[in-house]
């Protein structure tokens, strides 16, 4: 008899099954407990789980020194990370099934078998939450006056900077996310949730906020911003959209079907700045004061 | 010439777009979008070794266009793609 554990994100129920993500280290998961009832993601730990031979590989890369391989075999995804000190398998279907192979607390680094769950789970959540209308972005996210505001860009650009100046310098603005904010996109409806992946920064809020607009961030000399439409609104954002799901067909059909209404209805600005106050103002004013023309 | 198979077609947000499989390779906030004859000439010629004459019949059968207009509209799309490394 196992007890499950339900928490949600992005408004979506998330089970734990075998696991305790708060008992592993996990606390930024706390503000997510939920009493609403189970869904389909259910978070199992699994310590038979195997990659079955045969599996693609579909993309392989680097995370807090480990070697990461995304593989896909038998109509799920599989997630292996190994380092010295800790190694781990996770595999996710898109029904919301997530197992996690842990390693043995005694075997593995603490600090590192708890930076690699936190990922997996984040990764595990990517496929199930993909197909429920929920995308998962690599921004820094605040909340001015009610609405959400995205900043995108490569790692050291300066998002969360961004996000840390207008908290500073305009009123009535507060941190949602630091790291990976979620958007919940529904017909009428586009909405940033903080989640409890939150990168450096520990901001793990359970809430959301309508999206006022994403803006693509550019180191410059001067401020400048613009609106992106069409083909140049879509490049701006999904160069933010989870890299390892972009390697799957599948998943990467999903993202683009996802993004199809954000480009719609969402204002996409690119800001060209110095990490100052006036560049802070200046989006500002072109995404609240012009926010009736969208 | 053959196009890159790393690439793959896709409708999203009311375009045609690129998206390109190797994508850890790629600079991705640059995106390639087809309009409508480019994206016929991509949908006919993909997955096969083909030549301008080839391109410009498709165009000649699709838009009725004069040999000489087709030729040149052919020889313009292959010099696009080749540029940007679509083909080879």
């Amino acid at each position: 008899m196992s007890t499950l554990l339900h928490y949600s994100a992005a408004g979506l129920p998330l089970s734990f099954r075998e696991l305790d993500p708060e008992a592993e280290g996990l606390e930024c998961f706390a503000p997510f407990r939920s009493e609403a009832a189970p869904g389909p993601i259910v978070f199992s730990r699994d310590d038979t789980l195997t990659l079955p031979p045969g599996a693609d590989t579909l993309h392989t890369f680097g995370f807090a020194e480990t070697a990461c391989r995304f593989h896909f075999a038998a109509g799920r995804y599989f997630l292996s990370m190994n380092h010295p000190r800790a190694a781990m398998l996770s595999a996710a279907g898109t029904g919301g099934d997530v197992a996690v192979h842990l390693p043995g607390e005694a075997s593995a680094d603490p600090v590192l078998r708890r930076a690699l769950l936190r990922f997996a789970l984040w990764w595990g959540f990517g496929p199930a939450a993909l197909l429920r209308g929920a995308l998962p972005l690599h921004a820094s996210a605040v909340v001015h006056r009610g609405r959400a505001v995205l900043f995108l860009g490569e790692s050291g650009t300066g998002k969360s900077t961004q996000s840390r100046l207008w908290t500073r310098f305009l009123p009535d603005t507060t941190l949602l996310n630091d790291d990976s904010p979620i958007l919940r996109i529904r017909r009428d409806d586009i909405a940033a949730w903080g989640s409890p992946w939150s990168g450096k920064t520990p901001c793990y809020r359970n809430l959301s906020a309508p999206v006022a607009a994403i803006v693509r961030l550019r180191q410059a000399p001067h401020d400048t911003i613009r609106p992106l439409k069409g083909a140049e609104a879509l490049a701006a954002l999904l160069p933010s959209c989870p890299p390892s799901m972009t390697h799957s067909t599948q998943l990467t059909d999903r993202i683009c079907d996802l993004l199809s209404p954000v480009v719609a209805r969402t204002p996409v600005f690119l800001l060209a700045c110095r990490p100052d106050r006036q560049a802070v103002t200046l989006a500002r004013d072109a995404i609240f004061d012009t926010a009736h023309r969208f | 010439m053959k196009i890159d198979e790393r690439y793959r077609l896709r409708e999203t947000a009311g375009l045609y777009i690129l998206l390109d499989r190797q994508s850890e390779t790629a600079d991705l906030t640059r995106i390639v979008t087809l309009n409508d004859s480019a994206r016929l000439l991509w949908q006919h010629l993909r997955e096969r070794e083909f030549t301008e004459a080839d391109a410009a019949a498709v165009l000649t059968e699709h838009y009725g266009l004069s040999p000489q207009q087709a030729a040149a509209d052919a020889r313009k799309w292959t010099a696009l793609l080749l540029e940007h490394g679509l083909a080879r």
